[in-house]
């Protein structure tokens, strides 16, 4: 049976709704400490001697700690992105050629002098010092392409329409009646589920092109990745690189 | 990260802006952060710029720009600036009061170069949050970030290398990696001059943050170069500094000639189609037009000119000698600073007081507001926020809004809060608290960043809608609370008990009981709390503050004229068309005046509430047409407005004879002050907080409760009586004025915040 709810439910939430606030501000330890806390008091509160709780109220209970632990995921999640968010503008910098983070340029330098110092290939030697440990795992796109070859070769058959199947009608006199007004209406439905068929295979086309353009998006991107990574490589081990930017076959303006 | 105090020098350029110049110094006394000083570089000025600074004495260092170019005058604040860090700010904005702190805790990373906050423009009638995170390209495509910067680079341009920018109104540098790359590009006289830093600084590896706080409410001011919210101004400045700006930093960086040349096209393209536009809808002619259009040409090749041509114009970059040892910064602050109030950023305007304490900083909280709503709540709030503004304080009001802005209106910052419904899902099948916690949370949220920026003390809600509840529950700020009709009264009156009004009725008493004082608009209030919530002086306490209005000029008032009578007289009823009203009271009345006087005219405005009342349920009929079907001899002395708007229901008190609003039950009664501030006689009842306004038998006539007799026969008295009209009137204006205008309840409010802010000054120094 349903409870009946008070204002002290609704301050409960209130209260587990700050908190998870709270923990998306803190850090993550101090998230754990209030975790901690919240599971202490809540084990205190319901199974402390003498207390009978309800299943209700300890399944509860479990779904707070376990929403409090998601949101900590989630803290963790985000910081591990803004870690990869770092690499990758490590990798930009690099791509651009830009001189260490804080670092005053070279006495009498313009700015210009800087960009063409990049130009160069001149490498900021911060960037340089990645760890070779922090290497991410290579990008595999083996399946995909399989993958959608079959669903292309699926959606490019010509859709299978319907055809006319009418049980003859063996009734005497009126079976030729009976025989034509079935057909009349066979083919009104075979008219409409054939329109459906054909628009849904347009629908499955797009798809298919769409999730191709995806796929070929996703390796070239794959691609670019890699050969960043093994430059980067490279730099770390301090040898000489030749820049290899997207738009170097065009010459600056001047 | 521990805490650095850096030296900040404020630079401020202006030319012909006094007043905005004015209200920006003002401001600048009230920052939290005391170690700054204050730089003017004032440009070929006409007006009164000048004498405004020569007040600030020695406390304002002055220097002067012979040309009209924002670069030169920004470089030469630059090389006054004695601090470590020099702010930037327009002369039309106002810095929240945490401005500069914010910015210090940014410039506490030794990484960051350069950072900035979020710009906000007040202007009544076009806030928009004109600011947030920027990133600009080196051939001057600009986005505003809404999330992660690197998960979109590069984004869509041509532009190839992307970095953060600020806003001009609102930037801060360390100083010395300004003056190592030379300083800002004189060549842009105005616009794109804080993009160009920003490309240069990236492009020279220094590292630019802006953040999400350290916000400056922006109140556009007309100047020499355009005409504030016109399409006047001189828009070929910008395409030139464009094209050059595209040229410089897009060769610098090895954009392909041909993309440059497309975003040149496109960009002069954009703005000729523009001018096309205004041409089309008739707002320039096509002589105009075509002027237009050759100056965008020749401004193109100017900026074409000079990019390849010329070299740019920066300071010299070896380190001068100032920058080597600064000498001792003059403070901007000293003793009287802390006793300055802020004045209006968008009209000017000063209060007109001697504060005696420092102003306090309060942030007002109503679900509806003015302009967009004028009701109860939102019309009390508003003349709060008014009158605690001529008292000199801070207010900050938030009010619900489809989205994030900020605006000034009458005295207040009104922040718009939007909300969506994505927290308390399990609550999601009970309708009004689901919104009621939902909105409360996002107003909490706001408040969070309204501390930050500008260092509220003090949360005051009404019950009604309970927004500011999360606030109270989370303990954060000290809630005073204001306690009008609400909705426990409301389903108790109407009769209504289902569980989401049940709840929202324990939700405002939840509010209540942790209020840190409880400020009432009458004693009949007072005797409601005790009544309906069990709520008595013990849990916080509890004062009579009674609403004002804003007393009209003498001139509109229109007392009864006694010796030109009108032939017909005019009976006015406000409010909406519901059972709590007294509705059918009236209309029962009316019936039964009809008769006795055929020249009277009745005028009902306000919306049906039918609906919500469960009258139409009942009846199936609206309040209107009920009232033709069962009175039908009455209905062509009768008129039935709907909903007014502000203007029409002022309108309506000035030209009535005679207020009627029979209300059951009102907390107050605030329609009865708005008729006797037009000295209009009223009849009201004996119920709630109205025999506290209207004086029986000396600003009108009061009646029973659901008494439709005494109702008829107390119109009818007046209505036969002309020399009681008229007496009635001015009795009831002497009254508003004496007791009831929007000062005497903002100084009520003000005594009460003070003692809440010493009692929770003493409680932490326990």
């Amino acid at each position: 049976m349903k409870q009946r709810l008070t204002v002290t439910d609704i301050l409960n939430s209130v209260e587990f709704e700050l908190m998870q606030h709270t923990l998306l501000q803190d850090d993550v330890a101090d998230g754990i400490q209030r975790l901690r806390a919240y599971q202490l008091q809540t084990r205190n509160e319901l199974l402390s001697h003498g207390k009978n709780p309800s299943l209700n109220a300890v399944i509860d209970a479990q779904f707070n700690t376990t929403e409090m632990l998601l949101t900590l995921l989630q803290v963790i999640d985000q910081r591990c992105a803004a870690l990869q968010q770092d690499l990758r503008r490590a990798a930009f910098a690099q791509q651009h050629g830009a001189t260490p983070t804080g670092a005053a340029p070279a006495e009498g330098a313009q700015p210009d002098d800087a960009q063409e110092g990049r130009a160069r290939g001149a490498v900021a030697p911060a960037l340089t010092s990645l760890p070779a440990a922090m290497t991410p795992a290579a990008i595999h796109f083996d399946d995909a392409p399989f993958a959608t070859a079959a669903l292309d070769a699926f959606i490019t058959d010509e859709p299978a329409l319907l055809e006319m199947d009418v049980r003859q009608s063996q009734t005497p006199v009126l079976g030729g009646l009976v025989n034509r007004v079935r057909r009349e209406l066979h083919e009104l439905v075979l008219f409409y589920a054939n329109k459906v068929v054909r628009q849904q295979a347009e629908v499955n086309r797009t798809y298919g092109n769409a999730l191709q353009e995806l796929v070929a998006a996703s390796q070239a991107q794959a691609w670019e990745i890699q050969e960043l990574r093994a430059q980067l490589l490279q730099l770390t081990a301090g040898q000489p690189t030749v820049a290899t930017r997207p738009h170097d076959d065009i010459s600056p303006a001047t | 990260m521990h805490t650095v105090e850096h030296t900040f020098s404020v630079v401020v350029n202006t030319t012909d802006r006094a007043a905005s110049l004015r209200t920006l110094l003002q401001a600048l006394e009230q920052q939290a952060y005391p170690h700054f000083e204050v730089i003017a570089v004032v440009g070929p000025t006409h007006d009164n710029t000048l004498e405004i600074l020569e007040k600030y004495g020695s406390r304002v260092s002055i220097r002067r720009c012979p040309v009209a170019n924002l670069s030169v005058s920004r470089n030469i604040g630059l090389q006054a600036a004695r601090g470590e860090i020099v702010a930037y700010i327009d002369d039309d904005a106002v810095p929240a009061r945490n401005w500069l702190l914010q910015l210090n805790r940014l410039f506490a990373d030794p990484s960051v170069t350069a950072t900035g906050g979020i710009v906000y423009l007040v202007h009544p009638h076009h806030a928009v949050v004109q600011h947030r995170l920027g990133i600009i390209s080196a051939l001057a495509e600009q986005y505003d970030v809404r999330s992660g910067l690197l998960d979109q680079l590069p984004p869509a341009g041509m532009g190839r290398f992307w970095t953060m920018r600020m806003m001009g109104t609102n930037m801060a540098y360390r100083r010395q990696a300004l003056l190592d790359i030379g300083g800002f590009d004189e060549f842009y006289e105005w616009v794109y001059d804080d993009s160009d830093l920003a490309v240069r600084l990236a492009a020279a590896g220094h590292f630019i943050q802006p953040g999400a706080e350290a916000c400056v409410y922006h109140a556009p001011a007309s100047s020499r170069n355009r005409v504030a919210y016109t399409y006047q101004g001189r828009w070929w400045i910008q395409t030139k500094a464009a094209v050059y700006f595209s040229i410089r930093n897009g060769r610098a960086v090895g954009v392909p000639r041909r993309d440059i040349l497309r975003r040149i096209g496109y960009f002069v393209h954009g703005h000729m189609l523009w001018q096309h536009h205004l041409y089309r809808e008739g707002t320039i002619s096509f002589g105009q037009m075509l002027k237009l259009q050759t100056q965008e040409i020749k401004a193109a090749a100017i900026g074409a000119a000079s990019a390849l041509f010329s070299p740019p114009k920066l300071l010299s970059p070896a380190p001068s000698q100032e920058s080597q040892t600064p000498p001792s910064m003059h403070s901007y602050q000293d003793e009287t600073s802390p006793l300055q109030p802020l004045a209006d950023p968008v009209s000017g305007r000063q209060p007109a007081v001697t504060l005696v304490e420092p102003p306090l900083r309060i942030a007002l909280l109503s679900h509806h507001y003015p302009p967009q709503h004028y009701e109860g709540v939102g019309r009390h709030t508003n003349l709060m926020a008014k009158g605690l503004f001529e008292l000199g304080h801070t207010v900050h009001v938030l009010t619900h809004g489809a989205r994030e802005n900020v605006s000034f209106y009458d005295g207040a910052y009104v922040h718009h809060v939007p909300y969506r419904l994505n927290r308390y899902p399990h609550l999601r099948h009970l309708h009004k608290v689901h919104h009621l916690l939902n909105y409360s949370h996002a107003v909490f949220e706001r408040l969070q960043r309204l501390v930050l920026n500008d260092d509220i003390q003090l949360v005051d809600t009404p019950v009604w809608q309970a927004d500011g509840f999360v606030c109270a529950v989370s303990g954060m700020l000290p809630v005073v609370v204001r306690p009008q009709t609400a909705q426990r009264q409301i389903g108790q009156i109407e009769r209504v008990r289902d569980d989401d009004t049940r709840l929202v009725g324990e939700i405002e008493e939840s509010l209540l009981r942790r209020a840190a004082y409880i400020a009432a608009n009458s004693n009949a209030t007072v005797s409601a709390l005790a009544e309906v919530y069990g709520i008595a002086g013990a849990y916080a306490p509890i004062q009579v503050i009674p609403h004002g209005i804003q007393p009209v000029d003498e001139q509109a008032v229109r007392p009864f004229p006694l010796h030109n009578p009108p032939t017909h007289l005019t009976v006015l009823y406000v409010g909406r068309l519901e059972k709590r009203k007294g509705i059918q009271e009236l209309f029962a009345a009316i019936g039964k005046l009809h008769a006795r006087l055929p020249h009277v005219r009745f005028i009902i405005a306000g919306a049906d509430n039918s609906a919500s009342d469960g009258f139409k349920r009942k009846t199936g009929l609206s309040y209107p047409a009920y009232f033709q079907k069962h009175y039908p001899q009455c209905a062509p002395a009768v008129t039935f407005l709907g909903e007014v708007s502000e203007e029409k229901l002022q309108s309506l008190y000035q030209s009535c004879d005679l207020f009627v609003a029979p209300s059951l039950y009102e907390s107050f009664g605030l329609i009865y002050l708005e008729a006797m501030n037009y000295a209009k006689p009223v009849v009201g009842c004996r119920a709630g907080g109205i025999p506290e306004v209207v004086d029986d038998g000396v600003t009108g006539r009061l009646v029973d409760p659901q008494s439709a007799d005494q109702l008829a026969e107390a119109l009818f008295d007046l209505l036969r009586a002309p020399h009681l009209l008229y007496e009635y009137g001015l009795a009831g204006r002497q009254r508003l004025l004496d007791r009831f205008t929007y000062l005497h309840m903002a100084r009520g409010f003000e005594q009460v915040y003070r003692q809440v802010l010493h009692r929770n000054a003493q409680a932490q120094q326990k």
